[in-house]
């Protein structure tokens, strides 16, 4: 944990980076950070530098008047820049925030110093890291109970930081409904859905398949399971193929 | 013939020609502040030696060579070679004038700048993508100096790239002693940084040239060691 910048990272790679950015927070030089969408990249120049001006590259009259004002610039969205050659650093502070490049070899002549943002996914140790901060923040925004434990193997990274939070949400979610709120959610799903001339069968999975998936997890045993649900071994048996749950 | 009588090692000793006095088998018995710097890298006394031995004059007394000589960063014009008995002989080397930079002088970007802070950001920025072994030598003491950050962080990067696969690097910033450089008739101390290893690549030494020269900056490109002459420039 880098404390001292209040940026959440364990990896050796961001703590590189934050140290760079703080080495040369007084230097006047061009930087960019450069990685994929939602990896934290804004949120870490703003925990270095919280007091520059930030602009947003897709508002080109804003970004040229700035250049023009300040000496200090955070630019986010950075791809958006059709005439990056254009552009006057000289004798300014300019960090770069951007989720792709389309010249490399520009980025190079523009830029002296250029970082890489590592993708979620290649940072497991900020994975668990964020997923115990987000949970405490969700549960407090929730108003939960705090110690809900999230399923790791459910998280998604595909879109970084903003999946990984959405995956939070909808466990700590799901983890704390009621049975009436469970059955608000049924209705209103159902409500939307129902229709044509066989929509009990169509819709009966909804109820069945998480019932003989929980049961299965919980007792282990088709035969102790049959007995629990009051069914008939035979029933069941059809009814966790029916589900593809054998 | 002079014949004042006075000890003229003082003059001698900070002269900023190097100055070495070998025995008759090429060991050293005296050397001057300046031959102290040029004797830093290994196996030049032996190559002095030889020099010293291939200039001597036939019989005692002394003998100028003008020839184009240069050690690394050392550039020197002339060579005098000296003895007057069998067990000892000198070797007098003459600095080239001055490095000048001819172009004029524009100081537009340029800032005040802690060289060792921008130098350290720079060595942070190649270790993330070096895995060898980096070892610093810096004199902290350096004054403040003008200089373009953006540009010189350039230069910097562009140099580094060039080591990025040898197996270690030693970096070198400190004050050349003894030497000035001339910036549009001005004179200024010149602080050296150096880069060196057993290995480096060549292909951006164009380049490097280019924009050091165009930011008042000598460059000295050997073949295992890249040294920017640059003015502290106040």
């Amino acid at each position: 944990m880098i404390e001292e910048t209040q940026y959440i990272s364990q990896s050796p790679e961001i703590k590189s980076i934050i140290k760079n950015l703080t080495l040369t927070q007084s230097l006047f030089i061009s930087s960019i950070l450069i990685g994929e969408p939602h990896t934290g990249k804004k949120d870490l120049i703003r925990a270095i530098f919280p007091k520059a001006v930030y602009i947003d590259a897709n508002n080109s009259k804003e970004l040229e008047k700035a250049l023009d004002t300040y000496n200090e610039i955070i630019i986010y969205n950075f791809e958006a820049i059709s005439n990056m050659t254009q552009l006057n650093f000289e004798n300014k502070r300019i960090i770069a925030i951007a989720n792709s490049v389309q010249s490399s070899a520009l980025i190079e002549e523009k830029f002296a110093f250029i970082y890489h943002m590592p993708p979620l996914r290649d940072r497991m140790e900020d994975v668990a890291l964020l997923t115990t901060h987000f949970t405490q923040e969700i549960s407090d925004a929730l108003m939960i109970p705090k110690g809900k434990v999230i399923d790791a193997n459910s998280i998604d990274l595909s879109n970084n930081i903003k999946s990984l939070k959405a995956s939070i949400y909808k466990q700590l979610i799901t983890s704390t409904l009621s049975a009436k709120e469970i059955e608000q959610i049924l209705f209103d799903y159902l409500y939307e859905h129902i229709d044509g001339n066989n929509a009990y069968r169509e819709h009966i999975a909804l109820y069945e398949r998480p019932l003989i998936q929980a049961g299965l997890a919980k007792f282990k045993s088709q035969l102790k399971l049959s007995s629990v649900l009051g069914l008939n071994r035979n029933t069941l048996r059809k009814k966790i193929h029916e589900h593809d749950l054998d | 013939m002079n014949t004042i009588l006075t000890d003229f090692n003082f003059f001698i000793e900070h002269d900023s020609n190097p100055f070495i006095l070998f025995s008759g088998l090429g060991k050293i018995l005296y050397l001057n502040q300046s031959a102290e710097l040029l004797l830093l890298e290994p196996y030049r006394e032996k190559k002095l030696f030889n020099l010293t031995l291939s200039h001597a004059p036939k019989s005692f007394g002394c003998k100028k060579t003008l020839m184009e000589l240069s050690f690394g960063s050392f550039e020197f014009y002339a060579i005098n070679v000296l003895y007057n008995n069998e067990d000892e002989i000198a070797l007098h080397l003459y600095n080239k004038p001055t490095i000048k930079i001819e172009h004029d002088l524009s100081l537009e970007g340029y800032t005040q700048t802690d060289l060792n802070l921008l130098l350290e950001a720079n060595i942070e920025l190649f270790k993330m993508k070096y895995q060898g072994e980096i070892s610093i030598f810096t004199d902290y003491d350096l004054p403040l100096l003008q200089i373009h950050q953006n540009n010189f962080s350039f230069i910097l990067r562009k140099i580094f790239e060039q080591f990025q696969e040898a197996h270690s690097v030693n970096i070198t910033l400190k004050i050349k002693i003894g030497e000035m450089i001339v910036v549009n008739h001005k004179r200024y101390p010149i602080i050296l940084f150096k880069v060196e290893s057993t290995q480096r690549k060549h292909e951006n030494d164009i380049h490097i040239k280019e924009t050091a020269s165009s930011n008042y900056i000598n460059v000295v490109l050997e073949e295992h060691s890249i040294t920017l002459e640059i003015p502290a420039i106040n």
